[in-house]
C-alpha cells in the first residue's frame, strides 16, 4: 500500500462525506452509477479513476477497462474545481482537457463544483505542499483580483454613464426625486380630504 | 483437515463436522457487533485492506462477482458501485445471522438492484461452473474447514479469464512486526472482545485461527493445486493481511 492509496483513500472519504450530507449531489451522482472518469494531473503522471455509485464515489488508482472520459489538466486547472459556477455556465474549467463524453464531464464537474473539497492536500501528494500551497495561494489570489476588477470596473461605469455621459441620474438626484414624489403624493391626499370635508360641510348647511 | 478426520479450530483439534458449528457460534456471538470489532481490531485499517483488495480485483461494469464469507458486506457495497446496474454482486454467507446483518446494511446503504443473497458454503457452491468473472473472499477462507476444496469450488464457478481474490490475516514479516502482533492478538485482542461482545473466547478463537492459517508461499501453492495460474500475493501492513490473487486461463 503506497501514500498514493493512502491519499486515494482520504480524498474518496472526503467527497463520500459531503455527498452523504447534501442529498442532491448524491442523487446526481446516483445517476452515473457505472460511469468511469479518469483524472490525469498533467506534468505528474498520475491518473485517478473516479467510479459513481448509489451510496457513494470510488476512487481507483488504476482501472484495467476503458473509461467513459478522460479529464486532463494541471494542478492549478484541477484547483479551480473548487468554485461552484452559476447555473448554465460550463462546469468543466477552461484549461482542462475533455476526451470521451463531454456531457459526462459537465454532470461530474457540476457535481465537485457543489462539493468542498481540500483538492490542495490531494495534490500536495504529487507537487509537494510548498507547490500546492501556491498553488492554491495563486487561485484565491486570482479570485480576489478577479473581484476587484469586476467591482472596479462597476464603479468606473456608473461614473462614466453620470457624471461624464450624463445619461443616468446620480443616487443623490435619485433620492430628491423619490422624496419629491412623496410628497407631492402626501399633499395631494391632504387636499382631497380638505375638498372632502368642504363639499360635506356645504351639503349640510342646505 | 487430516486424514484422521480431525481438523484444528484455533489451536484445538475438532472433529472435520464439528469445526463449521463451532465456527457459526462465534459468528452467531459477533454479528451483531462485527463491524465495531472489525475496527477496534484493525484501528480502522480493515477499510485499507479492503479497499486494496478490491483494486486488484478489475472490476468493470457488467461483471459478475461471487463475493464468498461476505459477512456484514464492506467488500460486497464497494463491488455493486463498480459493476454498475447491468452488472450482479452475489454476496454470500454460511452464517445466517452474518448474512441477514450484511443484506440489512446493504438495503439501508440504498444498494438494492445489482445484489443478489445466498447463503452458501464456500467448499460446496450452488452455482455452475464458470458462472463469475470474479470470486472473492476476505477474512473468511481461514473459518473453512476444508481449505483446498474451497478453492477448488471458486476455480470452478470461474468462468476462463476470471480471477480470485483471497484477502486474509497472514504472517507478518519482521520478527519485530510478529512480536507485537502476537502480544496485541493474544492479550489486548481478547480483553476488547470480553468488554464489546462479552464474548472473550470467540476472539481468542479468532486470534488462534490466524495463526493456524497457511502462511503467504503454503496458500499460493493452494491456489496453483487447484489449478490457478498467475498467482501472486501483496503484502500488507507488513503481512499481517495478504492479498492472493489467481486466474483461470
Amino acid at each position: 500500500m503506497s501514500i498514493s492509496d493512502l491519499t486515494h483513500a482520504g480524498l474518496e472519504q472526503a467527497i463520500n462525506h459531503h455527498i452523504s450530507m447534501d442529498q442532491n449531489a448524491r442523487a446526481q451522482m446516483a445517476q452515473l452509477h457505472g460511469r468511469v472518469i479518469a483524472l490525469e494531473v498533467l506534468g505528474t503522471g498520475r491518473t485517478v479513476y473516479l467510479v459513481p455509485g448509489p451510496e457513494m464515489i470510488q476512487l481507483l488508482s488504476s482501472y484495467e477497462g476503458e473509461p467513459d472520459c478522460l479529464l486532463q489538466g494541471s494542478p492549478l486547472t484541477i484547483t479551480q474545481l473548487r468554485h461552484p459556477v452559476p447555473e448554465g455556465e460550463d462546469p468543466v474549467p477552461t484549461d482542462m482537457r475533455v476526451s470521451g463524453e463531454s456531457e459526462l464531464a459537465q454532470q461530474f464537474c457540476r457535481i465537485l463544483r457543489g462539493v468542498e473539497i481540500n483538492w490542495e492536500a490531494y495534490l500536495s501528494q504529487y507537487t509537494g505542499s510548498l507547490i500546492a500551497g501556491e498553488v492554491s495561494k495563486a487561485i484565491d489570489f486570482a479570485g480576489y483580483w478577479r473581484d476587484h476588477i469586476i467591482d472596479t470596473l462597476n464603479r468606473d461605469l456608473r461614473e462614466y454613464m453620470q457624471e461624464e455621459g450624463a445619461v443616468l441620474p446620480t443616487r443623490h438626484e435619485i433620492d430628491a426625486f423619490g422624496n419629491g414624489v412623496l410628497q407631492l403624493e402626501q399633499r395631494l391626499r391632504q387636499l382631497q380630504q380638505r375638498i372632502e370635508r368642504l363639499t360635506g360641510i356645504e351639503g349640510e348647511s342646505r | 483437515m487430516n486424514d484422521k478426520g480431525t481438523t484444528h479450530f484455533g489451536y484445538e483439534q475438532v472433529e472435520t463436522g464439528e469445526k463449521a458449528k463451532r465456527v457459526r457460534e462465534v459468528f452467531d456471538s459477533v454479528a451483531t457487533k462485527y463491524d465495531l470489532m472489525n475496527d477496534l481490531m484493525s484501528l480502522g485499517i480493515h477499510r485499507l485492506w479492503k479497499r486494496y483488495a478490491v483494486e486488484l480485483a478489475g472490476l468493470r461494469p457488467g461483471h459478475k462477482v461471487l463475493d464468498l464469507a461476505s459477512g456484514t458486506g464492506d467488500l460486497a457495497a464497494r463491488y455493486s458501485g463498480l459493476v454498475g446496474p447491468e452488472g450482479l454482486v452475489t454476496m454470500t454467507d454460511i452464517n445466517a445471522a452474518m448474512l441477514d446483518q450484511g443484506r440489512a446494511r446493504m438495503a439501508d446503504r440504498g444498494l438494492i438492484g445489482n445484489v443478489e443473497y445466498v447463503q452458501v458454503n464456500a467448499e460446496a457452491i450452488p452455482f455452475e461452473d464458470g458462472r463469475f468473472d470474479c470470486v472473492t473472499i476476505g477474512f473468511g477462507l481461514r473459518n473453512v474447514t476444508d481449505k483446498q476444496k474451497a478453492l477448488d469450488e471458486m476455480f470452478r464457478v470461474l468462468r476462463p479469464g476470471g480471477r480470485a481474490l483471497i484477502l486474509e490475516f497472514s504472517h507478518p514479516r519482521s520478527a519485530p512486526l510478529k512480536w507485537a502482533y502476537d502480544t496485541y492478538s493474544f492479550n489486548l485482542l481478547p480483553l476488547i472482545g470480553k468488554l464489546v461482545t462479552k464474548d472473550e473466547d470467540s476472539y481468542r478463537y479468532l486470534a488462534e485461527s490466524i495463526r493456524m492459517h497457511p502462511d503467504q508461499e503454503t496458500l499460493r501453492g493452494m491456489m496453483e493445486q487447484s489449478g490457478f495460474e498467475r498467482c501472486d500475493y501483496h503484502n500488507l501492513t507488513g503481512g499481517v493481511v495478504a492479498v492472493h490473487r489467481g486466474y483461470k486461463l
